[in-house]
């Protein structure tokens, strides 16, 4: 019956857009808001004149990305998707690669050389059962942000090893400043905190098995990174109360000088200048670990290809065009900033910390945050735990042993399934 | 066309439209309520009464979301019907520039619940806002902290917020029901020599009877479908402590991927609430047969 209908809405919007010009035309959902939406139209518009028999339509779920999920999920589902559409990596896209409505594109990866043009660490990031599903669009990395007149208001830089970076919070405090500016509310602010520390804590290795479920999260590791996330919250070095706030208001204190850092990605730049904020002040560092290599959290995001779309060589066909370098390099910055096509570099002086995380993000140093490892019932379940210790209801070891039975369960339920 | 056809003519088109836009959705939402599907895969599995099993007897989230529920119900229901009573009394009396407080009391329920949500959470910044920096201006910065972060001040919070939109509404019922009973029952009360409390207890709420059967079903149903406070204010958080049915619902849906879940927990609301409404049904349908 649903089907039935789209079906019929379909037929009807066709009739009523189509031209009979022999064009091919694409539907591609991405999340843009204007005015990186116009840039992109104006993208697409070149993109028509160098290959006069493709289209692509942008079609956009704007806001966060739940919003395009919800939309993406109730066209897959209908029998209408759009031939591409834009979507995170890791976990977010796996129920609709394994849904079977996500084409794979390892023969255009072939045939194209894709994997010469992007940056390495994003192409394979983004592979899935030995397949890819997706065209990286973008490289996304965090680290802490922070504020460049405060550290020197009070004699410090940027820390190097772990120890140096909490006595930066000591000082900061005990001049009344708050050392990091969260919002905790969607847990997953938080969670950028914690992974950092889990980094810090069980090093690269363990890290990683412990995001894939191969190692126990009872460890005493894992028990160390929550030690620590308690002391950050008993010295104060975190905005109080901060578990109730939203990430975007969290950024009021950290404008005023009330708190020195915030844990946010490449994209603080453009927000930054956004909200009317002078750059100079502002500048990051990734956070030390005390292992080698430093490791950051960071995530692609991607372009993929509807299972159903009958048009796939000529989505195949702007993807290529899409990544390659000189359309990158006119476009990136003006699409929110991200790309991950290897060598594009902002113009330094104009973009100067952009260009900074660039750099960094060539390095195929990162970890995936945790929310791109985990399902979303799984990393709730992580939410609360967090948010328990923050609270002070529930010891470090106690979390650990949460983390672990809720692991160990739903190791079980995907087991069963 | 036989002519007893006619009536069914002119309903085509709205009976056309509920089916579709209503009835269709409510029972493929049912059935999926016994299926296993996640809302994208192509497949699901029949599993029968599983997914209210585990929400009635398992699952401890569902636990709480029905015990915060029941904490919701109670407040939203008794107290904004107490204060929409007493604020209605005052109101009904003459006192100077009555109009304009009841303009004043009444304006929270028509500003939309996620505005009145935003309003509020600014309220209760930690930093910034009215209600932490007034304690500290009071020289009470031991009272202020994280009205929405901590784990036993969170569900109260949105509460008081709960209360303060929900509270005109029952006021303008009470108002319309108290003026509604004959000045001639105070007037002989107050020459049988019955005070102020005693004629309040004696006269004005039985007189109120089928008002208070009205706000309280009304809210009653309302509080069911609490969701928009608890989603914008707390997002179910700290931890899962504030969520009520109807949020659990929707992260099941939607967040979780558990449609089959999700579904399920809608029912259990649809049913609770059929449950609740049936006075309120009883009595409208009555005074429609008198």
């Amino acid at each position: 019956m649903t089907k039935l209908l789209a079906a019929l809405l379909l037929v009807c919007l066709s009739a009523c857009n189509s031209a009979n010009d022999g064009k091919t035309r694409l539907r591609m959902l991405t999340l843009l808001i204007s005015p990186a939406r116009d840039h992109m139209n104006n993208l697409l518009r070149q993109f028509a004149q160098e290959n006069p028999g493709i289209e692509v339509v942008q079609e956009t779920a704007p806001g966060r990305g739940p919003l395009l999920m919800e939309r993406l999920r109730t066209q897959m589902v209908t029998g209408n998707p759009p031939d591409m559409f834009w979507l995170a990596s890791g976990e977010i896209a796996r129920p609709f690669i394994d849904a079977g409505f996500v084409a794979p594109l390892d023969p255009y990866y072939a045939n194209y050389g894709w994997e010469k043009v992007l940056i390495p660490w994003a192409a394979q990031r983004i592979k899935y059962k030995n397949q890819w599903w997706g065209v990286p669009r973008s490289t996304r990395g965090m680290g802490f942000w922070y504020r460049t007149d405060l550290f020197r208001n009070h004699n410090l830089t940027e820390p190097k090893t772990y120890a140096e970076l909490e006595q930066v919070c000591e000082t900061l405090q005990q001049a009344n400043i708050y050392c990091l500016s969260m919002g905790g509310k969607f847990g997953w602010n938080t969670m950028r905190l914690v992974d950092y520390l889990l980094e810090v804590s069980a090093g690269p290795e363990l890290h990683d098995r412990l995001n894939r479920l191969e190692a126990p999260w009872d460890s005493p590791e894992v028990v160390r990174a929550y030690t620590l996330l308690k002391r950050w919250v008993d010295r104060k070095w975190i905005l109080p109360g901060f578990l109730s706030l939203a990430p975007d208001d969290a950024r009021l204190p950290w404008y005023r000088g009330d708190a020195a850092m915030v844990l946010e990605g490449d994209w603080m730049e453009a927000a930054i200048r956004t909200d009317e904020q002078d750059i100079s002040k502002f500048d990051f560092f990734l956070g030390p670990t005390d292992h080698q290599p430093q490791r950051f959290s960071a995530f692609p995001e991607q372009i993929m290809v509807a299972a159903s779309s009958k048009k796939r060589d000529a989505a195949a066909k702007f993807l290529n065009w899409y990544i390659q370098p000189r359309v990158q390099q006119k476009y990136f910055t003006l699409l929110e900033g991200p790309t991950a096509t290897k060598g594009v570099l902002p113009e330094p002086a104009q973009w100067p910390r952009l260009y900074k995380w660039r750099v960094v993000l060539a390095r195929d140093s990162i970890f995936f945050p945790t929310d791109q490892v985990f399902v979303n019932q799984l990393m709730d379940s992580w939410f609360q735990v967090q948010d328990s210790v923050v609270a002070g209801r529930t010891a470090p070891e106690e979390a650990a042993r949460a983390l672990e039975r809720y692991a160990t369960g739903w190791k079980a339920r995907r087991g069963r399934k | 066309m036989p002519k007893r056809f006619t009536p069914w003519l002119f309903l085509a088109p709205a009976l056309f439209v509920y089916g579709l836009f209503l009835l269709y959705p409510m029972m493929a939402s049912l059935a999926i309520s016994f299926t296993n599907w996640d809302g994208i895969a192509q497949h699901r599995d029949f599993i029968g009464l599983a997914n209210y099993r585990y929400i009635l007897f398992e699952d401890p989230q569902s636990f709480r979301a029905v015990k915060n529920n029941v904490v919701w119900t109670l407040v939203t229901v008794c107290i904004p019907a107490a204060w929409g009573l007493i604020l209605a009394s005052i109101l009904n009396s003459s006192i100077p520039n009555r109009t304009v407080f009841r303009a004043i009391f009444y304006s929270p329920s028509v500003l939309p619940l996620v505005a009145v949500a935003l309003i509020w959470a600014w309220i209760y910044n930690p930093q910034f806002g009215i209600l932490n920096v007034t304690l500290r201006a009071l020289g009470l910065d031991s009272w202020t902290r994280g009205w929405l972060s901590g784990f036993n001040t969170a569900l109260p919070a949105t509460l008081v917020t709960a209360i303060w939109q929900g509270s005109g509404f029952p006021m303008l019922l009470y108002l319309a029901g108290l003026q509604g009973i004959p000045k001639e029952q105070y007037e002989a009360a107050r020459l049988d020599g019955a005070g102020a409390v005693r004629t309040f207890f004696h006269i004005t709420l039985p007189w109120l009877r089928e008002t208070h059967i009205v706000v309280l079903s009304l809210a009653a149903m309302q509080s069911l479908r609490a969701f928009d406070l608890i989603y914008t204010m707390t997002y179910g958080g700290p931890g899962r402590s504030t969520h009520v049915l109807s949020t659990w619902m929707y992260f099941n849906l939607f967040q979780y991927r558990q449609a089959g879940l999700g579904s399920a927990i809608a029912w259990i609301i649809v049913v609770v609430s059929v449950l609740v409404t049936v006075p309120y049904i009883r009595m409208v349908a009555r005074g429609r047969t008198r």
